[in-house]
């Protein structure tokens, strides 16, 4: 690792006095003129994730002791106690505000004391007053109250605390109220973060805790999109990869120039990918094409079919303007929507599940295959171990719907195994001579 | 303003709101306890865990049933029911209403009322469901209640009621206080 400049320099200037090559006072001057050297980035990063770390626990531990519920406790004490946890909190991160705004442990942790602080207050005082309130009213509240925390103390972890509850705020409500009219809310509850994230992406890309926040927000809207899609009855299909096509397609539109960067530091592209695929993979069995999957009673079903079908055309559309990028192991996984609304189109022929299962298989393949060529021409591992996981996955699948013994299967299995560990064995074989050419 | 004023002036709201909320929600249950009839409601405990609010004690009361509402104009999101006390001692409901009546202690039923597609009848679950308690006496609450069959213990949950709002008081078993019955219930 390079060092930095200013601490490199830093270390030589004893040195150079030592020498008789600077007096002190000219050492001293450029000490001055250059400044302290910068906190190494690990070093700071360990003391944000410690502070983050330690509030969390300390919040946490906090609510346990309250959910006791201390029976020696009077109703005014309990009262008491709530209020003063709260402004404590509110001190440590008034002062944060005001004197420590440069320290990303101090904000941070500040901040994210101050979050579980206002969840403890409102909980200890609903338990203390025996409030007939729902858990999604708290959750509400809290997310609310905890949003300005974003802005004031420009905290990330704060931000994905606030995806984090708008999400179990969803999951609560709807539970008591399966309305899909949530499902907007919703949104609109998370997007109080957004802006905030809009300005962290520009100007902190890189950095742990932008990734860490941008992986909470996309782990957030995955499960997000699973209970909208869940509660959204016949239509399922066409909401579920519509909107994880559209996760996927802002993912890859965040890349810079058109570069796939690693897996991980694509959080939207990485888990709208996953979702895509684990659907396909899923529309390959023929159960999943069935009629009755339950779901909502309380939405306009024709209005639910009209969203999908939007969502669907919308991923549609981002696949084909990949196509002409010539992305086209990218707009391959964009099949997924493209089944769903086939499906909705061929519904009203019979026997529409064996087609559309069979449609399914064939895209697997030919997303497979995509991916296998992709990663074969870039050189990327893997790429090529995703299509072929994806291959195996299904051609087991299909293996064990039919009746076959035992004896067969075992073989099945290893030739196919086999195979898998020559293809990576050849890959890597080509990989080290690349490098060594 | 520059940025660091305006993010001095947001956290100042942002703490406001957040002292505003718990206190909001602290003046108003307190001049329900202050000021509201009392009532018991016949129940039965079970013993469930919140997650943020800790261990609380589930409560499942007899069916109340409403009849005679002459017009329910609003739907049933707006029922006001008031509350009598009968000769067991447990409440019980006096009378239904579209719209809160003036004079007598009344609670805001919404959307914990049905109608019964075979008779009409308004059907009411009571809202105060659960009754937050020490972690250690939770559990033996329950457990004293399951045997009540054979030791005939008596439940019930003392609620003040006033301007549509409830807040229950006690947990009450055999004629006790729950949050002192511990040890003293096996």
């Amino acid at each position: 690792m390079t060092m930095h400049p200013v601490r490199w320099l830093h270390e030589e200037l004893p040195k150079l006095v030592q020498g008789g090559i600077l007096d002190p006072a000219a050492a001293d001057r450029l000490k001055q003129h250059y400044g302290p050297p910068p906190r190494s980035p690990w070093k700071t990063g360990a003391m944000v994730l410690l502070g983050t770390l330690g509030s969390m626990l300390l919040g946490g531990g906090i609510i346990l002791l309250f959910a006791h519920n201390w029976e020696a406790l009077t109703r005014p004490t309990k009262a008491a106690l709530a209020f003063a946890l709260l402004i404590m909190a509110q001190l440590f991160a008034g002062f944060a505000v005001l004197k420590k705004r440069d320290s990303a442990a101090w904000t941070e942790g500040a901040a994210v004391f101050l979050s579980g602080a206002v969840v403890a207050s409102i909980a200890l005082i609903a338990q203390t007053y025996q409030i007939v309130w729902e858990i999604d009213q708290i959750l509400l509240a809290w997310v609310l109250l905890m949003a300005p925390l974003v802005y004031a103390l420009l905290s990330r972890m704060t931000a994905a605390l606030v995806w984090v509850g708008s999400t179990w705020w969803l999951f609560a409500k709807m539970e008591i109220r399966d309305d899909l009219v949530y499902g907007l809310a919703y949104l609109a509850l998370a997007a109080l973060a957004v802006p905030f994230m809009v300005q962290q992406f520009r100007s902190h890309r890189d950095e742990g805790r932008t990734l860490l926040l941008n992986w909470t927000a996309g782990l957030a809207l995955a499960l997000g999109a699973i209970r909208i899609g869940v509660e959204s009855g016949d239509p399922w299909r066409l909401v579920l990869s519509g909107l994880f096509g559209l996760l996927f397609l802002f993912g890859v539109s965040l890349e810079i120039d058109g570069e796939s960067g690693a897996w991980w530091r694509a959080p939207f592209r990485s888990i709208g990918a996953i979702g895509l695929t684990v659907m396909l993979f899923l529309f390959t069995f023929r159960e999943m094409w069935g009629d009755d999957m339950g779901g909502t009673e309380t939405s306009d079903v024709l209005t639910v079919f009209l969203i999908g079908i939007a969502l669907c055309a919308l991923a549609l559309f981002g696949g084909y303007r990949l196509i002409r990028d010539q992305r086209y192991h990218q707009a391959a996984l964009l099949l997924t929507p493209a089944l769903a609304l086939i499906g909705l189109l061929a519904g009203r022929f019979t026997n529409t599940p064996s087609i559309m299962a069979v449609l399914a298989n064939l895209a697997v393949l030919a997303v497979g295959l995509t991916l296998c060529i992709h990663g074969f021409q870039h050189h990327k591992l893997g790429t090529v171990n995703g299509g072929l996981v994806l291959l195996l996955a299904v051609f087991l699948a299909r293996f064990m719907d039919i009746d076959l013994t035992f004896l067969v299967r075992g073989v099945a299995f290893m030739v196919v195994g086999a195979g898998f560990l020559a293809v990576n064995g050849w890959l890597y074989q080509r990989s080290r001579k690349e490098v060594a050419s | 303003m520059n940025t660091r004023n305006l993010m001095i002036a947001l956290f100042a709201i942002a703490v406001i709101a957040q002292l505003a909320v718990p206190g909001w929600l602290l003046a108003r249950h307190e001049t329900v306890l202050r000021n509201g009839e009392a009532y018991r409601f016949e129940c039965m405990p079970v013993d469930p865990v919140d997650l943020l609010r800790g261990r609380f004690v589930a409560l499942r009361f007899s069916e109340m049933q409403a009849d005679g509402i002459p017009d329910l104009d609003h739907g049933i999101d707006e029922l006001f029911v008031t509350f009598e006390t009968g000769e067991d001692g447990f409440a019980q409901v006096a009378g239904a209403f579209a719209d809160p009546p003036e004079d007598s202690p009344h609670l805001k039923i919404g959307k914990y009322a049905w109608r019964s597609l075979a008779n009409g009848e308004i059907h009411i679950d009571l809202p105060f469901d659960r009754f937050y308690m020490d972690e250690n006496v939770a559990p033996e609450a329950e457990a004293a209640m399951r045997r009540r069959g054979r030791g005939a213990r008596e439940a019930y949950l003392e609620v003040r009621i006033l301007d549509g709002r409830a807040v229950p008081v006690e947990l009450y078993i055999n004629g006790k206080p729950a949050s002192e019955l511990r040890g003293q219930l096996n």
